[in-house]
């Protein structure tokens, strides 16, 4: 198991060094002129540009831009973004705005798409098994763009039950929205594999084992079948937490929430390299640190990859 | 004075999609305690939908019992509420299943299993439950026993995991112990074994034992009677001795002449020729009759009954008397 | 099979809905007219700094923060604001006179080294704010800002500024100039306060200052710059202005999207929206009534006839294109009411603007502009055709579409949008001289002056004059109005260069801005100025 994880933690950082080079190589690609950008529609004087591109060392060549980025990612000085902002300070702050909503929706997804599967999954057929089944494909259907701004008009604005907007003073309140929003894809693609999964054991021998045993079917469902059902989709919903972190981009802009997709954005559109890259990079490391806590969850959860 | 266990005229369907297939077509058979009953049939016949009868854990749906009872100490268990049967199983009538692999949940350790039950039905505390485990584990013969609690199913060979199945299904004392076909999965040494303990702890626990198999070789030795099924009927019960030597049903005798036996030395094996029947489309007459080498015009339209052949001797074959005295 | 118990889905509903309905619902109650705090929907500002704040975010809350040297008056000339007077001789040498009794928010007076220091921080190279490039008229500028890369500045002080005494300086320009009093209304203009240096001889300013910016106007910080979230000010009380504000504070809430800010006004929960945008126009103006409310914008939009591409060297295919795109028809299915048809070269907000100077070539006339352009060679002129260039960013691809379909029936040429990434690729591509076809662009002026549009768009050195347009003349005579003697003979000569502009279509004018905004119930007598910005001191609690 130590080898294992040792070996493992190797991957990561080599997947995460080359990820950041890459990420770079593709903003510097594309950077036409940042400074520019930054200025918007506004020309930029002379004096102005020569000083931030002395500044930013956009006139040096890649390698030299990556290694001026990369000292500083060592050293442990992020730098300042090209709109003047420290980009420790701005990921200290969006960071876990974008974490809060992530998990917060990853909870929604467990808990909702976990019990309603397991509803659904034991009376196949029933009622909720076919609404769940037909709104599971809208959701699948509809991008989480429409989706957001339909719940918003809806349950915030007309039903007045949420706020639109990001509303700190809430707490953890004003992310139950966009959590819902931002979860749903993964809420009712993970009800239908747990759907399917709990269909599927309840239909193994070991139930049967547990029947003749004489254990009520509650305890057999809640301990027997659940267990085993879960295997599968805790490594679903494991692995969509890297994938909500990108979504979050997308909801965060609707309900404001200043958070990692709000910086990455402008980021982007600023072709603020050093920015964009922490950013990226950050995603990169969770999506590497959540696969391997799935991973070991697996190993925890199925005994037989444990030992095999 | 009642049987331990009995099944009288017990009809089971399966109502699927596809149409409605007639598993168990009146099944009656009996067992007593400290005696084991093989029930013996090829693959389909419906032996496990028996065994699955008798612990009331049938797919339902598409499981339906038509008609028939199932007495347990006199009382047809079938009429019980859901909540007083489930109180027999384990208790009363525990069962051994074919593949312990797929029949033991994964994810849990041995010892927890064994000792599921004795937690959750006899509230034992943890630490209790797992010592009694051990001691189950040590009945069966499980080499390192303490050793092994914490170890999950597919760290077992096949015979210890079948062995694991048969310490939970003694746990809680049962009366009756089905079980169902426990020794396919294994090579014949192993087998042997198993066969041996399974005798062994029925006679020290004086259990009824209904042994399900399609191999007449691996009963001979441990079965005190043998029920034959084809196409959901018991269609012949005998003493195991009785039956070897002198077979009531064409199938039956179709079945001792395909085992390669020391005796008849360099013979060349007969093979029962067809196939199964399609339970959907059972046959009129006797249900074996496409198949059978001394078939009569009256056996595709009648049924033939069950009738005694002998003492404690059935056979359901209109020709019985004719296959027995071997005059057909 | 006994019937399973499970009602976990049930009881988890039930307690989010519990827990929503807890946290919900808590709309801000009516206040006393005095003690209403204002919500206004803003974009993150790019800096707080005064001479660095050049774009339209962060100018609404300077003008929270602090008061210009002027304001305009209803015909766009400037009027003493926070100025008691500013004389000049020859628009060359200016002197500004302070009003007494004007404090910053910590008690600092305001003084001539206030404006002194702050604009030679401002005009200082190496500092790189986005408002260096208007101090370049004032003497002393080149000396702080080397345009050779690694070069140092041999100067830190502009040597055009003066002090005369404690409320009053004077300022020599390196020529004269007429606007400059209208200039002086811009952000950039703004003093400091001693506070905000760490180490005033080389014009640093302290990085901490922007996110608590201590001005002299009738509001001040409450609290820091909560990035990405919000910006809150109280009413200043020892505000030395004339007006006072009415209400106890504004906070600037800052949204990603004008569309959040709009459902956040609908919810209840903003109190001014100043940008309604486009896809809610319709459902504001039906939703809101008389809380929609317009005002002019000094935005333009034109579209650019790159020099360098030969296809738009006939003056007749320019007039041509020009005639054959409705822009009333484009409004009307576009832009709803939050765009005005534009046919003149300048925006209608500054002094001596003149309607339809564009004259016939912005009449839309299909037939004329068919037979112009068969008459100028037809679509072989343009090698079969034209392409319109748009960032992609800016929501500009409707407008754009539908002009090129206007091209494509009236002048029977094929037309096609040419969409590029972002709009600073547009104008490296039009430097590199590659062709791209015509390309859009907007203009917004810093201070109501003709010369705000003309300079910068038509002059051969003008800082936006992309497409690469030069007329001596025009250069002329615009920089005669800089040099003239009094207002009125300025205007008369940009307007003789504006003509030179109708003669040879350089771009075509299309549409001006309008301001739509919306407000709620809470809120009265909302109005807005011409840079965008809420006027705060107007604004009242509404009646109740
Ligand atoms: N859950 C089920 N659904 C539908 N049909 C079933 C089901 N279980 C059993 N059957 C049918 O019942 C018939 C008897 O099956 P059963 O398992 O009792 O056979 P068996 O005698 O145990 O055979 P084997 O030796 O293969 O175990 C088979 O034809 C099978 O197709
Ligand atoms: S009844 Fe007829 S067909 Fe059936 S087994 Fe006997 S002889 Fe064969
Ligand atoms: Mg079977």
């Amino acid at each position: 198991m130590t080898a294992y994880l040792i070996r493992r933690l190797l991957q990561m950082m080599l997947t995460f060094v080359g990820a950041t080079f890459i990420v770079y190589a593709l903003m510097f690609s594309i950077a036409s002129d940042p400074l520019q950008a930054l200025a918007g529609d506004k020309p930029l004087n002379p004096s102005q540009r020569a000083q931030l591109t002395a500044q930013y060392h956009l006139d040096e060549p890649f390698i030299k831009q990556y290694g001026y980025y990369m000292k500083g990612l060592v050293t442990g000085k992020f730098g300042r973004a090209i709109s003047g902002r420290q980009i420790a300070d701005v990921m200290a702050e969006a960071w876990p705005r974008t974490l809060q909503l992530g998990l917060i929706a990853l909870l929604i997804a467990i808990v909702l798409g976990i019990s309603g599967g397991v509803y659904a999954g034991l009376r196949r057929g029933g009622a909720f098994d076919q609404t769940s089944l037909a709104l599971t494909l809208v959701v699948i259907g509809t991008p989480i763009f429409v989706i957001g701004t339909v719940f918003q008009s809806v349950f915030a604005v007309e039903l007045g039950w949420f706020r639109p907007s990001y509303a700190p003073e809430l707490g953890i309140a004003t992310y139950i929205l966009p959590a819902i929003v931002l979860g749903l894809l993964s809420l009712a693609t993970g009800m239908r594999l747990t759907r399917t999964s709990v269909a599927e054991n309840l239909r193994s021998d070991y139930v049967r084992t547990a029947s003749s045993k004489g254990l009520t079917r509650r305890r057999i469902v809640a301990v027997h079948v659940l267990r085993n059902s879960l295997i599968p989709v805790v490594t679903f919903l494991g692995t969509e937490l890297g994938g909500l972190m990108s979504g979050a981009m997308v909801t965060e802009g609707i309900f404001n929430i200043p958070g990692i997709g709000g910086r990455l954005f402008q980021g982007i559109r600023l072709e603020d390299g050093p920015l964009v890259v922490t950013i990226v990079s950050l995603l990169i490391l969770i999506y590497l640190v959540t696969s391997l806590l799935v991973d070991l969850l697996y190993a925890v959860l199925d005994p037989r990859i444990r030992h095999g | 004075m009642s049987h331990l266990l009995e099944l009288q005229d017990l009809h089971v369907d399966f109502r699927t999609r596809e149409g409605v297939a007639q598993v168990l077509n009146g099944v009656s058979c009996h067992v007593d305690a400290g005696e084991t009953l093989a029930i013996l049939g090829e693959s389909g016949s419906g032996k496990s939908v028996t065994a699955q009868a008798i612990m009331g854990i049938l797919d339902m749906p598409p499981a339906v019992v038509r008609s028939g009872r199932i007495l347990y100490q006199g009382q047809d268990i079938l009429a019980m509420s859901e909540n007083a049967r489930r109180e027999l199983r384990g208790t009363q009538i525990a069962m051994v299943f074919q593949d312990a692999l797929s029949a033991l949940n994964p994810v849990f350790t041995v010892g927890w299993q064994i000792s599921e039950a004795l937690r959750v039905r006899q509230g034992m505390d943890r630490g209790a439950a797992l010592e009694r485990a051990v001691e189950l584990m040590e009945r069966v013969k499980i080499p390192a026993a303490r050793a092994r609690l914490q170890d999950y199913p597919h760290q077992f060979s096949g015979g210890m995991r079948q062995r694991v199945m048969i310490a939970m299904a003694l746990a809680l004392h049962p009366k009756v112990l089905i079980a169902d076909e426990p020794t396919t999965a294994l090579d014949v040494t192993v087998q042997a074994q198993i066969m041996d303990l399974l005798a062994e702890l029925k006679q020290q626990l004086g259990m009824a034992l209904i042994l399900i198999t399609h191999d007449l070789g691996v009963v001979a030795s441990v079965a005190d009677r043998i029920a034959v099924m084809y196409a959901g009927r018991i269609v012949e019960q005998s003493d195991v001795y009785e039956l070897y030597r002198r077979p009531a049903y064409p199938y039956t005798r179709a079945l001792l002449e395909s085992i390669p036996r020391l005796d008849r030395g360099g013979e060349p094996l007969k093979v029962i020729r067809g196939l199964p029947p399609n339970l959907q489309r059972i046959p009129p007459g006797c249900p074996f009759h496409p198949r059978c080498p001394i078939e009569q015009p009256r056996c595709r339209e009648l049924l033939p009954p069950e009738v005694a052949v002998g003492p404690q001797r059935l056979s359901a074959c209109h020709r019985a008397q004719e296959v027995l005295n071997g005059t057909a | 099979m006994t019937k399973s118990r499970l009602t976990t889905p049930g009881l988890l509903l039930a307690a989010i809905a519990v827990t929503l309905l807890a946290g919900c619902g808590k709309k801000p109650g009516a206040a006393a007219p005095q003690d209403l705090v204002v919500s206004i929907g803003i974009g993150e500002p790019k800096s707080l700094i005064p001479s660095s704040t050049t774009e339209t975010e962060g100018a609404k809350v300077m003008d929270a923060l602090f008061t210009s040297l002027v304001d305009y008056d209803k015909d766009m000339r400037p009027v003493d604001l926070a100025a008691e007077s500013i004389t000049t001789q020859d628009n060359k040498v200016w002197v500004i006179k302070l009003l007494p009794g004007w404090t910053f928010h910590n008690g600092e007076p305001v003084i001539a080294d206030s404006y002194i220091n702050a604009w030679n921080a401002g005009a200082w190279g190496p500092n790189a704010h986005d408002g260096n490039n208007f101090f370049v008229k004032i003497a002393g500028y080149d000396a702080m800002n080397p345009t050779r890369k690694g070069a140092t500045p041999t100067a830190k002080k502009l040597t055009g500024l003066r002090k005369l005494d404690d409320l009053s300086f004077e300022v020599t320009l390196t020529s004269p100039y007429v606007n400059f009093k209208s200039m002086l209304g811009y952000t950039a203009f703004l003093p400091l306060p001693a506070a905000a240096f760490t180490d005033l001889a080389n014009n640093q300013i302290d990085p901490a200052f922007q996110d608590a910016p201590i001005g002299q106007g009738p509001f001040r910080m409450q609290g820091k710059w909560q990035h990405d979230q919000l910006i809150q000010t109280v009413r200043y009380e020892k505000y030395a202005g004339a007006g006072k504000p009415h209400v106890a504070g504004v906070d600037f809430k800052i949204y990603q999207t004008q569309t959040t800010q709009y459902q956040d006004l609908l919810a209840g929960q903003l109190d001014i929206v100043p940008q309604i945008p486009l896809e809610n126009l319709s459902g504001a103006i039906a939703d809101l009534g008389a809380r929609y409310k317009t005002s002019p914008a000094s935005t333009i939009q034109i579209l650019a006839f790159p020099t360098f591409d030969p296809r738009f060297s006939k003056v007749e295919i320019r007039r041509a294109i020009s005639k054959a795109i409705d822009r009333d028809e484009i409004i009307q299915k576009i832009f709803l009411t939050s765009q005005a048809p534009l046919r003149s070269f300048v925006s209608p907000l500054v002094p001596g603007y003149r309607p339809n100077t564009c004259g016939e070539a912005c009449v839309f006339n299909p037939q004329k502009a068919r037979a112009l352009f068969n008459a100028a060679g037809g679509p072989a002129a343009v090698k079969g055709r034209i392409e319109i260039a748009y960032n992609v960013d800016g929501g500009h691809k409707p407008w754009v579409d539908a002009t090129c379909n206007q091209l494509r029936t009236n002048l029977g040429v094929e037309c096609l949008g040419n969409p590029q990434p972002k709009f600073a690729e547009m104008l490296t591509k039009a430097e590199h001289k590659e062709p791209m076809g015509m390309f859009r662009m907007g203009w917004v002026f810093d201070y109501p002056a003709m010369e705000n549009y003309l300079w910068p768009l038509y002059s051969t050195h003008g800082s936006s004059n992309y497409y690469g347009y030069s007329n001596p003349q025009f250069d002329h005579l615009v920089e005669a109005g800089d040099q003239a003697a009094t207002p009125e003979a300025a205007t008369a000569l940009y307007q003789q260069a504006e003509d030179l502009l109708v003669r040879d279509v350089p771009v075509l004018p299309l549409r001006y801005a309008l301001n739509s905004f919306g407000h709620s119930t809470r809120v009265a007598n909302v109005e807005m100025d011409m840079f965008f910005r809420v006027k705060l001191l107007d604004l009242t609690a509404a009646p109740n």
